[in-house]
């Protein structure tokens, strides 16, 4: 049997790179809603975009300066909120306008000539992803991967309580900072595929469709990488049959399996509850 | 002779260059069960947020197993139960997720027997709160006394020679309260040293070789829990929990010393 999609080498990266989101998003994004801070991944995506514009602006790789200020502003928002001089909110909010309006003020600033297609980076194009965007994204999935497995348990303890991981001596900042890392990482990975404005909801969704059906936080994280990784290969793959944004439809269809999950879910737990 | 597990001289303790407790003398020996006592705002979590290195020294000295605050690293020697049920309710974690979390050492990766000696205390301090059927539930499918058991077993699973408990009988039923109490008899049987914090005279009187009240930051009793101040029984600061599961009479306690 021949899959039309697979013939293309564009649409071999794009899955390619699908397959390191779907594993990496929700890997992060499990820690991330259980800090309550589902919403960075959305402002390191803002932030990202500067780092796209300057990329634009001097000719350098997009993915390359999108990387730093998407990794200085994620470190700059953990130690704002370590000191204690802005709520972790307002952080936020600074790094949310800031970062899309640096873009949007640099980007004007292109030479004349330079292809300027914002909506690409924002929402995902599948077309997009270069051979070398896509072993770059494997060597910083495989690092997120690493940091998230190999740091999980300690993750977990400060995600869970940061007060008892201080007391019993973990390395709380170091940790933290380590996660603002990864994530914009993460968000960077998926800049090409499903772009820097829905990336945060591939981190949290699966995260939101998996919890509802398990009762650990390791099998949280098991099942919401699958939904995360069967989202994302499918998500691309119609997006190239239906010709629409992939970003969007990977998103469409976590969404989708959020709603039947929680319909079937809720249906099943009101049976359990009915007399007789 | 063995280093005092606390020893305090002139310790000043706060937040934002601002003392909350000063003057503070404290020296806990090996073995022995104190009670920390004292109304709302008297300084308690102060004094424990200060053993335990999150509130700053500014001035006097604290030293923990002859160590300097600034200089001790061995965290994992002291165990630490707090108040709150710190469930965040987010992903639903399970108990011995959570107990496991207590028993975090460096960074560095387990060697696979680390692993298994690690899964059997997890599975000892479980068993230890009575929670082993419920090792796999979600931590927040408990009820609040059950929680409370599990953070103990966090705390209990490091093996630690100090145990810090901040208020543990409040908001907790009678049943778990008992459990609580075994549990801890069981500890202080094995030599661990204890700081019992507490509101309330009736677990710490039954409980503690010996009574520290604080008021307003400073010390004004420190000896046989009998000899405390019988105004603490009484006065009206003294702070009743209202969400108990339970009763709101402490019931049995933690009938742990004696008859």
């Amino acid at each position: 049997m021949r899959i039309e999609l697979l013939e293309y080498a564009f649409m071999q990266r794009a899955l390619l790179a699908s397959v390191l989101i779907g594993l990496a998003a929700p890997s992060v994004g499990i820690f991330l809603v259980q800090r309550r801070l589902s919403l960075i991944g959305d402002g390191l995506g803002h932030v990202a975009l500067t780092g796209v514009a300057i990329g634009l602006v001097t000719s350098t790789s997009p993915v390359q300066t999108a990387l730093v200020a998407a990794v200085v502003g994620s470190v700059a928002v953990e130690l704002i909120r370590v000191s204690g001089r802005a709520s972790g909110d307002v952080a936020l909010a600074v790094l949310f306008y800031g970062g899309i309006a640096g873009g949007v003020v640099i980007v004007s600033k292109a030479p004349e000539g330079t292809p300027v297609n914002l909506d690409a980076y924002l929402f995902g194009s599948i077309t997009t992803t270069t051979r070398g965007d896509v072993v770059a994204f494997a060597i910083l999935a495989v690092l997120v991967l690493a940091v998230t497995h190999g740091l999980g348990r300690h993750l977990f303890a400060v995600s869970n309580d940061e007060e008892h991981a201080r007391a019993a001596g973990l390395p709380v900042v170091g940790l933290n900072v380590a996660l603002a890392v990864v994530t914009s990482i993460t968000v960077v990975v998926s800049m090409r595929v499903v772009g820097l404005l829905l990336i945060s909801a591939l981190m949290v969704i699966p995260v939101a469709t998996a919890q509802l059906v398990t009762r650990s936080f390791r099998a949280t994280s098991l099942v919401a990488t699958a939904i995360g990784l069967v989202a994302s290969v499918s998500g691309t793959g119609a997006s190239y049959y239906w010709d629409t944004p992939s970003g969007g439809t990977i998103v469409l269809l976590a969404v989708g399996a959020f709603v039947v999950l929680s319909l079937v879910t809720g249906v099943a737990a009101r049976l359990r509850r009915s007399p007789g | 002779m063995t280093d005092p597990v606390v020893d305090a001289r002139g310790l000043a303790l706060g937040y934002g260059g601002r003392a909350v407790v000063e003057g503070l003398d404290l020296r806990i020996e090996e073995g022995e069960v104190v009670g920390l006592l004292g109304p709302n705002g008297s300084g308690k979590s102060t004094v424990v947020r200060g053993l335990l290195g999150l509130t700053p020294v500014l001035a006097g000295e604290l030293a923990l197993f002859g160590r300097s605050i600034d200089r001790f690293t061995e965290r994992r020697r002291i165990g630490y139960v707090p108040q709150r049920q710190t469930v965040t309710g987010g992903i639903p974690a399970s108990v011995s997720e959570v107990v496991d979390s207590g028993r975090l050492r460096s960074l560095r990766p387990r060697t696979p027997r680390e692993r298994r000696e690690d899964r059997a205390r997890v599975a000892e301090a479980i068993d230890a709160v009575g929670l082993a059927t419920s090792a796999h539930r979600p931590l927040a499918a408990l009820s609040g006394g059950q929680q409370r058991r599990a953070l103990f077993a966090r705390a209990l699973v490091s093996e630690p020679e100090f145990l810090i408990l901040d208020e543990p009988t409040a908001g907790v039923d009678r049943a778990n309260q008992q459990i609580l109490a075994d549990t801890l008899a069981r500890v202080v049987e094995g030599g661990t040293t204890v700081l019992l914090i507490t509101h309330e005279l009736g677990p710490v009187e039954r409980l503690a070789t010996r009574a520290v009240a604080l008021r307003d930051g400073r010390i004004v009793h420190d000896g046989a829990p009998a000899d405390a101040p019988d105004e603490h029984h009484h006065d009206d600061d003294w702070h009743h929990d209202d969400h108990a599961e339970g009763p709101a009479e402490l019931g049995p306690g933690l009938g742990l010393v004696g008859p």
